[in-house]
C-alpha cells in the first residue's frame, strides 16, 4: 500500500510539474532540477588464489532524476520543492525505486528588504564559527575521479562556497548609509540539528548570525555568533549541551601603486559545556588568525602569508566538524578476504560514496584519518595549532600556464601527554600548463597539470615512546585533449602515500583525551585510468572511463588489493 | 594606514594573551615508560598488634603512575586485605594497613604474606613475614560470636528432622576469631528448618543498647554458603516493644500489635563462603502477605532503641533437600556498617 502511494504521489507529481512547465509563461510555475546515470564495473583482484569468498567482479549503479517543482505565485515569494526518482540498476518495473522528498523551501522578501527563508537552507559564517571544510582528499579535483565525485558532493548538498545544507529558517537584511559607511549586513538563522527521540534526548539546535559593516573601499568590521545547543525542557534529560562560539573580524584594503595590500583579522572565543552534568568539563579558548594579501593584478601575482593560534580547547561544531565520517565503511567490497575483515576507507571511495560523508554538524571532535591530513585535519580552526602560512599564485592572463604554492608551518600550542610539541608541516605546488594557448590552438583544448603535495609531523622528546614520525606525499596529474568537436580525452594519475608512525589520542564523549593509540603506517594508493568525456553543452556531459586502483600495505597489517574499474557516467543539469 | 597600525595592536594584544599550559591527556609516560622501582617495597614493622592501635605502613616509589594492589593474605585463614590505588608512589597517605579485612574470614593472629602487584607492567613484590600479634577491634554491640558457647539467654528451634547441625563449631576458618554457629539440617515437612533468638534479656538489658536515629544503625552479619548449596533462605527478625513494656505484645488472636521489621537472604544472591551482610535498620522491611509487604503492626515507626528481641529463621524449601548456612559475629555497628 506504502508503494502504491508513493508512485500515486509520482505520478501526479511528475504531471502537475510537467503540465505547469508547459504553463510556465503564464502562472510563473517551472521546472529545474538534474538527471544521471551511473554505470560501475569493478573487477576486484587481492593476488591470492585462496580467497574464494570475494566477488571478483560486480556492477552497481543507478539513474536517478530529481525534479524541482518552483512556484513563484508573487514576485517576492518563491517556493521550490524537489523529489528525486532513484533506480538501482537491477529494478525493474518498480522492484529496486526509491522516491525520497530531496528537498522543500520558500524564500521571499518582506517590505522590500528583509529576505527569509524555511525549509532547507545553506548557509556558512567564516572559518572558525561556521563553514563546511573540505578535506585535503577532497581539495585537489581530478578530471575522472572528479565526475563521480561532483555527483556525491550534489548528493551531499556540499557547494564550492562551502555552506552547510540545514533545515531551518533564516532572515537577511541590510542597512545602507549615506556617509561614512556604507552598508551593514545582517543575517540570522536557526536550524534544527536532531530531533527529540521521545526520551531524554533534546531537540538540538543551531543558531547564530552576522553582522558586517562595510565601510566601502578601505575597512569592512563583521561579528560573528554560532551555537550549537540542547533546546533544554524538550525532554526529560537533565543536562544539555552548549557550544557558543563569537568572532570579530576586520579587513582593511588599500592601494599603493600596482600593490593592493588587504589585512585580514578575525579573532574570537568558543565555549563548550554540559550544563546539568557534575563530571563534564567545560572547555573554554580563543583564537587568532591575521593575514597579509599582495596582489599585483597585472602580472597575475597575489601572495598570502598569515599567522594564526587556535588553543587547544577552541571548540566550534560548524567549523570542525569533518565532510568525511571516518568510523564508517565503504558499499563497495565492505569485507574482503576469506575471512572477509572490513575494508578501510581508500580515496577511490571517497570520490564515489557518498554513504562516507557526514550531512550534519557534530559536537566535540570527530575521528580523523591522518593518512588524508594530519596537520589540519579539522580545517583552519583545528584546536592547538599556532604558526605560519604562505599561500602564492601565479596566473598567465593568457592562461598559458598557472602556478600556486601554499604551505603552512605549525605546532602544537601544548603537548599531548608530554612537554614535547609537535611540529607540522602542509604544503604543495601545483603547476598548470595551457598547451593548446602556448601552441595557439584555437579550436581545441589542451592542457596538463599536477600538483604535489606533502605533509611532516614530527616529534622528538627524551623518550622513545614520544617521539612522532609521519610524512605523506601525495601527486596528482590531470591531462585533457580535445579530439574533436565537443569529444574530449581525458587522463588521471594520483598516488598517496603515508609513512611512519603518530600517536592517535582517544577521546571520551567531552572531546578530551583519554588515552592514546599507536599508529603505524606504511602504504600507498595510486588511481590511473584514461576515458572520453562527450559534452552536449556545460551542464549535460557523458563521460566512459576506465580506472585502476592499487592498494599497498608494506606493513601487511591490511591485505593489498587491485580494482580494475569501468566507469560510464551521464549527468545533467536542467 | 592608521587602520592597519590599529589592527596590528589588536593583533598583538592577543599573541601577549596567555592560556593554559598544562599538557593534554594523560602522561605518556605513565601508559608508556616501562616501569622502574625507584623505591623499593617496603614495610614499616614486621609485626602488629591492631588490637592496640598499631599500623603497617608499606611504602614505594615507581618512576610513572601505575595502578598498583597490595594483597596480605592470612596463611592460616586465607583472610585477605587489598590496598589499591592509582599513583607513583605508595606511603602512608594510600598504604596503610588496620588489620581490616577485605575478603572474609577475618584475619587471626597469624602470619601474613604481602604481595605488590602492578599487572600492566607485570610486576610483584612479595613482603613476608608479617606477623599479626593482635586483632582489628570492632567498636559495637556484639549480639553473637559464638566464641564462648552459646548464651543461656538465647532461645532455639530444631526442627525433627536428618543431619540437624544447630551447634557452634570451632575451626581456623571461621568469620571472626575462631568459632561459628553451624546451622544444617534436612526438613521434607516444613520450610522452617530451625531458629535462634537473641532477645536483649539475654545481655541483661531490657532493649539493645542502640541509637534512635535508624539512619545511622546498622546490622551486621557474617555468613557462609557452603558450595553447592543454594536453597538455603535466612530471615532475620526485629521485634521493637513500642510501648516500652519489656514484652511483645499480642492481640487475643495471637496476632502481634507492635513493630516487626525483618530482612530476608536467599541462597541464590549468595556467593559461596564468607560474606558480610550489612543492613541500615531504616532499609529493614516489613513481612509480606500474599507477597506484598504488609504495614508494620505497631507504631509503624523504626525506633532501634526499643529493639526487644533478634530471630533469626533458618529454612528451605521442603522438597529441596539438605541445606546448610553457617553464621558468626553478629553485631550492630553506628554510623557505617562493620569494616572487618
Amino acid at each position: 500500500m506504502k508503494s502504491i502511494n508513493k508512485w500515486l504521489f509520482a505520478t501526479v507529481f511528475i504531471v502537475a510539474a510537467l503540465s505547469a512547465f508547459g504553463q510556465q509563461k503564464q502562472k510563473k510555475i517551472w521546472v529545474s532540477g538534474a538527471a544521471r546515470g551511473i554505470l560501475y564495473g569493478d573487477d576486484f583482484d587481492n593476488q591470492s588464489e585462496s580467497d574464494t569468498t570475494t566477488a571478483r567482479k560486480t556492477q552497481s549503479g543507478h539513474a536517478l532524476v530529481d525534479l524541482g517543482v518552483n512556484i513563484q505565485p508573487s514576485d517576492k515569494i518563491l517556493i521550490q520543492s524537489m523529489v528525486r526518482v532513484r533506480n538501482d540498476y537491477g529494478g525493474f518495473w518498480g522492484s529496486g525505486v526509491t522516491l525520497d522528498l530531496r528537498q522543500l523551501y520558500i524564500q521571499g522578501i518582506i517590505g522590500g528588504f528583509l529576505k527569509y527563508e524555511l525549509g532547507d537552507i545553506n548557509y556558512k559564517l567564516s572559518s572558525y564559527t561556521f563553514q563546511n571544510n573540505v578535506g585535503l582528499i577532497n581539495k585537489n579535483k581530478g578530471l575522472l575521479t572528479g565526475i563521480s565525485q561532483e555527483q556525491v558532493q550534489y548528493d551531499l548538498f556540499y557547494y564550492p562556497d562551502q555552506s552547510w545544507r540545514q533545515q531551518g529558517a533564516a532572515v537577511d537584511f541590510a542597512l545602507e548609509f549615506k556617509s561614512f559607511i556604507k552598508e551593514m549586513d545582517f543575517n540570522l538563522f536557526t536550524t534544527r540539528i536532531r530531533p527529540f527521540d521521545g526520551g531524554t534526548q533534546d531537540d538540538r539546535l543551531y543558531s547564530g548570525g552576522s553582522v558586517v559593516l562595510k565601510q566601502g573601499k578601505y575597512l569592512n568590521l563583521g561579528a560573528q555568533f554560532a551555537s550549537l545547543y540542547d533546546f533544554a525542557g524538550t525532554s526529560n534529560s537533565t543536562v544539555h549541551m552548549s557550544n557558543p562560539v563569537y568572532s570579530f573580524s576586520a579587513e582593511v584594503m588599500n592601494t599603493f601603486g600596482k600593490t593592493k595590500l588587504n589585512l585580514a583579522l578575525e579573532t574570537g572565543n568558543s565555549s563548550l559545556r554540559w550544563k546539568g552534568s557534575e563530571e563534564a568539563p567545560e572547555l573554554n579558548d580563543f583564537f587568532y588568525d591575521v593575514s597579509l594579501k599582495a596582489a599585483w593584478e597585472e602580472i597575475g601575482i597575489d601572495i598570502t602569508a598569515g599567522y594564526r593560534e587556535v588553543g587547544q580547547n577552541f571548540r566550534s561544531a560548524g567549523a570542525q566538524t569533518i565532510q568525511v565520517n571516518y568510523d564508517s565503511y565503504p558499499l563497495a567490497y565492505d569485507r574482503i578476504g576469506n575471512d572477509q575483515v572490513l575494508r578501510n576507507i581508500n580515496m577511490y571511495d571517497l570520490y564515489r560514496d557518498a554513504s562516507l560523508y557526514n550531512t550534519q554538524i557534530q559536537e566535540g571532535l570527530m575521528n580523523y584519518d591522518p593518512r588524508y591530513d594530519n596537520v589540519t585535519p579539522f580545517g583552519r580552526a583545528t584546536p592547538n595549532r599556532r604558526g605560519f602560512s604562505l599561500l602564492a599564485n601565479y596566473a598567465d592572463k593568457n592562461k598559458r600556464w598557472e602556478l600556486s604554492l601554499d604551505g603552512e608551518y605549525l605546532n602544537d600550542i601544548v603537548g599531548e601527554g608530554t612537554t614535547a610539541l609537535r611540529d607540522y608541516m602542509t604544503g604543495s605546488a601545483m603547476l598548470k600548463l595551457g598547451i593548446a594557448q602556448m601552441l595557439g590552438l584555437k579550436d581545441r583544448d589542451l592542457w596538463i597539470s599536477g600538483r604535489y603535495g606533502m605533509q611532516n609531523t614530527t616529534r622528538n622528546g627524551e623518550q622513545t615512546f614520544e617521539e612522532v614520525d609521519l610524512k605523506t606525499n601525495y601527486f596528482v596529474a590531470n591531462v585533457l585533449v580535445t579530439l574533436f568537436g565537443d569529444l574530449d580525452l581525458i587522463g588521471e594519475y594520483r598516488n598517496w602515500t603515508t609513512v611512519g608512525n603518530e600517536m592517535l589520542a582517544e577521546r571520551d564523549v567531552y572531546s578530551q583525551i583519554i588515552d592514546y593509540n599507536r599508529y603505524n603506517i606504511d602504504y600507498q594508493e595510486d588511481l590511473y585510468g584514461a576515458g572520453l568525456q562527450y559534452g552536449f553543452s556545460e551542464e549535460i556531459k557523458l563521460s566512459l572511463m576506465y580506472l585502476t586502483f592499487n592498494w599497498e600495505d608494506s606493513l601487511e597489517a591490511t591485505q593489498n588489493y587491485k580494482i580494475d574499474s569501468w566507469n560510464l557516467i551521464f549527468a545533467m543539469k536542467f | 594606514m592608521k587602520n592597519i597600525f590599529r589592527l596590528l595592536i589588536i593583533f598583538v594584544l592577543f599573541i601577549s594573551c596567555e592560556r593554559d599550559s598544562d599538557t593534554l591527556g594523560p602522561n605518556l609516560n605513565d601508559l608508556f615508560a616501562p616501569l622502574e622501582i625507584i623505591e623499593p617495597f617496603q614495610v614499616s614493622g614486621q609485626r602488629a598488634d591492631f588490637g592496640a592501635g598499631q599500623t603497617l605502613e608499606f611504602s614505594a616509589m615507581f618512576n610513572k603512575q601505575v595502578d598498583w594492589e597490595i594483597h596480605i593474605v592470612g596463611q592460616n585463614s586465607g583472610a585477605t586485605k587489598i590496598l589499591s590505588g592509582k599513583s607513583n608512589f605508595i606511603d602512608a597517605s594510600n598504604g596503610v594497613w588496620d588489620g581490616s579485612t577485605t575478603n572474609l574470614p577475618m584475619f587471626k593472629q597469624e602470619a601474613c604474606v604481602a604481595t605488590l602487584m602492578i599487572q600492566a607492567d607485570s610486576f610483584s613484590a612479595d613482603i613476608q613475614p608479617l606477623i599479626v600479634t593482635g586483632l582489628k577491634e570492632n567498636e559495637g554491640f556484639v549480639v553473637a560470636d559464638f566464641e564462648n558457647g552459646k548464651n543461656p539467654g538465647w532461645e532455639e528451634f530444631v526442627q525433627s528432622g536428618a543431619n540437624m547441625t544447630f551447634n557452634i563449631v570451632e575451626d581456623i576458618t571461621a568469620g571472626e576469631k575462631n568459632h561459628y554457629y553451624d546451622m544444617g539440617g534436612r526438613v521434607d515437612f516444613d520450610f522452617l528448618i530451625g531458629l535462634i533468638e537473641f532477645p536483649a534479656s539475654a545481655y541483661d538489658v531490657t532493649h539493645f543498647p542502640l541509637d534512635q536515629d535508624p539512619g545511622r544503625v546498622f546490622h551486621n552479619v557474617m555468613f557462609n554458603k557452603p558450595e553447592g548449596i543454594t536453597n538455603n533462605i535466612i530471615i532475620v527478625e526485629f521485634y521493637e516493644d513500642d510501648n516500652i513494656n519489656g514484652t511483645i505484645d499480642r492481640d487475643a488472636n495471637g496476632g502481634l500489635i507492635e513493630d516487626l521489621y525483618l530482612y530476608e537472604i536467599r541462597g541464590t544472591d549468595m556467593e559461596d563462603g564468607w560474606q558480610l551482610i550489612s543492613t541500615l535498620y531504616e532499609d529493614l522491611g516489613t513481612p509480606l502477605v500474599n507477597g506484598i509487604p504488609a504495614p508494620p503492626s505497631g507504631n509503624g515507626v523504626f525506633e532501634p532503641q526499643k529493639l526487644i528481641s533478634i530471630r533469626l529463621l533458618f529454612l528451605a524449601d521442603p522438597t529441596s533437600g539438605y541445606s546448610q548456612t553457617l553464621m558468626d559475629y553478629m553485631m550492630f555497628t553506628e554510623f557505617e556498617a562493620l569494616n572487618p
